[in-house]
């Protein structure tokens, strides 16, 4: 396993860049399983995964592994902050689609 | 015991708290109190070995410490020391027993209670009994004596269920006022604690999956769809399939879906779905031409009568499960679809009946696909209307309620035998080899599942195969053939074995490895279904991996005699069942007993 604290590229397709630390992007199930060394993917070579969803759905979906990871120990209930409010529910669909794929 | 002293010991502090509660209770410490809290008098008689070997005699010595006292111990209480000799002797016990643990005389200390455990026998032993409630009366169980049961009261340290009086507590080196309802009171806290615990249990840790969140802002906004966004049908699809997933799909969400130039619709788990939401469907989707309903058990009478007014477009429609539509809603429904309909596919229904089922053929005559699986009703009689519809490729006839017949089957497919081009005649016990000549003059069939007949003999499959007038078949699922074997297989590689893309042989028990080998002629074969095909070995898995060039998919989920040295093709994948890894253009090879180990 990598050192925790290196940083991933996640880009878009349309041509945004994500640097994001390891940790976050791990909250991802999809991007965990590309970045795992010992599944040997060119990803997790590279460090670089290419996503097939438009920069602003990536980034929605980087802020949200942010807060995920951030709360993951902490009881559901005691989130006060409720992440629906980031997110303009004029990508909620293909927010959907891109969060199932990666398996947030 | 003398771990018991010392904790009691160490729980000096409190103990000083209980003087001064019972002090104010107006109960007086005694000597005996005192004692306990007084180290500088366990110490003196610490000073004073010699008492010791005295002090065993009279009273229970180190009785808790070795398992032959256990049997001495209370022997000698019964010769009912009297309590101001216990008195006298409690503190040089204590010592007494702290030696016997840790001192090499132990054999000194045995010799002394012989005697005692011995006249034991003769005392009259108190009955293990229950705490009475306070203030009762109860015998002890060291002296016999009769005493009150207070909230201090304590059980017998070698005797179970046998409780102490105060005087004989010291004899026996309990603290008698040691912490005593508190501890009782704590468990029940902790019970209540755990009790609690379990409720905690289910809740969940860290934040709602982002799925959840945005199915949740797609029902708050579900009013006002534009917000939304336009993704497409074909996401808008792959969005019902993400929602479906979860069982979300629910009144709310559902209305997504709905538009009006909507032409299909499939909608994968409808369980949340209530009758409003399937009138509301057809109202929204006048256009729809195919409808489909997985779970949709909600599904009403009053909901199909509603779209038989309302579905003007509908030409297939295929529910999965909808228990509660009464004939009063199939004959409508059937009556206004008429000859527009040509899909009618249903799965699980207690209630179509014979009537249902002629109603269909009478208005439904361009029917092409029909299914009648899991119908509770369905039986032979079903089968003699059913030879109307010439226009039938479809034809599922599965698990019905009472086995079908095989001469209602034979007349059936004289028929329409000759346009189907998928059959599905499994779950039919009655069925024998009888129907096998009939099946083999469907000319056109390339689907043919019979599942679990199994009156089916290797014979009359082979046989089967080497008349059948079809091209070749696609798909051919005989599972749980269990007397099939090498005869059937040869025959149906040498039918089909250019054509077969689906091939299901779960349960074929005695076939032999070297017939299932031979599979590595089917050129096409892209599933295989080799579950519980006893004699399957490494070397038959590698025929079908080298010769099946187009194989995806091998299930071989009850075949033991396969190891972990299952070939592996290069670029190509075997999947097994705890490999959960997927990569695409790779053979899955799932259900390998050892890899699950």
């Amino acid at each position: 396993m990598a050192n925790d604290d290196d940083y991933v590229l996640l880009e878009s397709n349309d041509g945004f860049k994500f640097v994001v630390s390891r940790k976050v992007a791990c909250g991802s199930g999809m991007l965990k399983s590309m970045l795992d060394d010992e599944a040997a993917f060119s990803e997790s070579r590279s460090k670089v995964c290419h996503l097939d969803y438009r920069g602003i759905i990536l980034l929605k979906v980087i802020e949200y592994l942010s807060y995920k990871v951030q709360y993951a120990d902490f009881n559901s209930e005691d989130i006060i902050e409720d992440f629906a409010d980031r997110i303009d529910p004029y990508i909620a669909l293909e927010l959907l689609t891109a969060a199932d794929f990666l398996d947030t | 015991m003398s771990r018991a002293r010392r904790s009691a010991g160490s729980v000096r502090g409190p103990s000083s708290a209980l003087t001064s509660f019972l002090a104010n209770l107006g109960v007086e410490p005694s000597a005996q109190l005192t004692t306990w809290g007084n180290t500088s008098a366990i110490n003196a008689t610490d000073h004073a070995p010699a008492d010791g070997p005295e002090v065993m005699d009279g009273i229970d010595p180190a009785g808790s410490v070795t398992a032959r006292n256990v049997v001495a111990g209370p022997s000698r209480v019964g010769e009912g020391t009297p309590s101001d000799h216990e008195d006298d002797v409690a503190p040089p016990r204590k010592r007494l027993r702290g030696a016997s643990v840790d001192s090499e005389d132990l054999d000194a200390d045995f010799e002394p209670k012989s005697g005692p455990a011995a006249a034991s026998s003769s005392k009259p032993a108190v009955a293990p009994t229950d705490l009475a409630n306070i203030g009762e009366f109860m015998n002890c169980g060291e002296c016999g004596k009769r005493f009150t049961v207070t909230a201090y009261t304590k059980e017998h340290p070698n005797q179970p269920m046998t409780w102490l009086c105060v005087d004989c507590c010291y004899a026996v080196g309990v603290d008698p006022f040691a912490k005593p309802k508190k501890a009782a009171a704590k468990k029940k806290a902790g019970g209540k604690e755990d009790r609690g615990k379990v409720v905690h249990y289910e809740t969940r840790k860290g934040a709602t999956p982002l799925g959840d969140i945005c199915i949740g802002i797609i029902g708050r906004f579900i009013e006002d769809v534009e917000q939304l966004g336009d993704i497409g049908s074909i996401n808008l699809d792959k969005v019902c399939r993400i929602i479906s997933k979860s069982r979300r799909l629910a009144p709310e969400t559902a209305a997504l879906f709905y538009s009006a130039d909507r032409q299909e619709l499939s909608m994968y788990d409808c369980t949340n779905l209530v009758q409003d939401s399937y009138i509301s469907m057809a109202k929204l989707c006048p256009n729809m031409e195919y409808l489909y309903l997985n779970l949709c058990g909600q599904l009403t009478t009053d909901s199909l009568i509603s779209w038989s007014k309302t579905f003007k477009r509908l030409r297939r429609i295929e529910l999965f499960a909808p228990f509660l539509v009464r004939k009063e809603g199939w004959l409508p429904f059937i009556k206004s679809m008429g000859k527009r309909l040509e899909g009618f596919l249903i799965t699980q229904s207690p209630r179509i009946d014979l009537e249902v089922v002629e109603k269909l053929v009478a208005c439904c005559p361009n029917l092409t696909e029909l299914r009648l699986c899991e119908i509770g009703h369905m039986n032979s009689d079903f089968l003699r209307p059913l030879g109307k519809l010439r226009h039938l490729t479809l034809l599922d006839l599965s698990a019905p309620g009472t086995t079908l017949s095989d001469q209602s089957v034979i007349e059936l497919l004289e028929d329409i035998g000759n346009n189907l081009h998928t059959l599905n005649l499994s779950d039919n016990p009655g069925l024998t080899n009888e129907i096998v000549p009939a099946i083999a003059t469907c000319s056109n069939l390339r689907r043919l599942y019979l599942k679990h007949l199994v009156e089916l003999t290797d014979d009359g499959v082979a046989q089967f195969f080497r008349t059948s007038l079809s091209p070749g078949f696609e798909t051919i699922d005989l599972e749980k053939g269990h007397e099939l074997g090498d005869g059937a297989l040869r025959a149906l590689i040498a039918h089909s074995g250019h054509s077969i893309e689906q091939l299901n042989l779960l349960g074929w028990r005695k076939c032999p490895a070297d017939a299932l080998a031979e599979l590595r002629s089917c050129k096409h074969l892209r599933e295989l279904n080799l579950g519980w095909c006893r004699n399957v070995t490494d070397f038959t898995l590698k025929d079908i991996l080298e010769g099946c060039n187009e194989i995806e998919q091998i299930r071989v989920w009850g075949c033991n005699l396969l190891s972990d040295a299952v070939p592996r093709k290069k670029g190509v994948k075997v999947r097994d069942v705890v490999d959960s890894g997927e990569r695409a253009n790779l053979v899955k090879v799932i259900g390998i007993e050892t890899h699950a180990i």
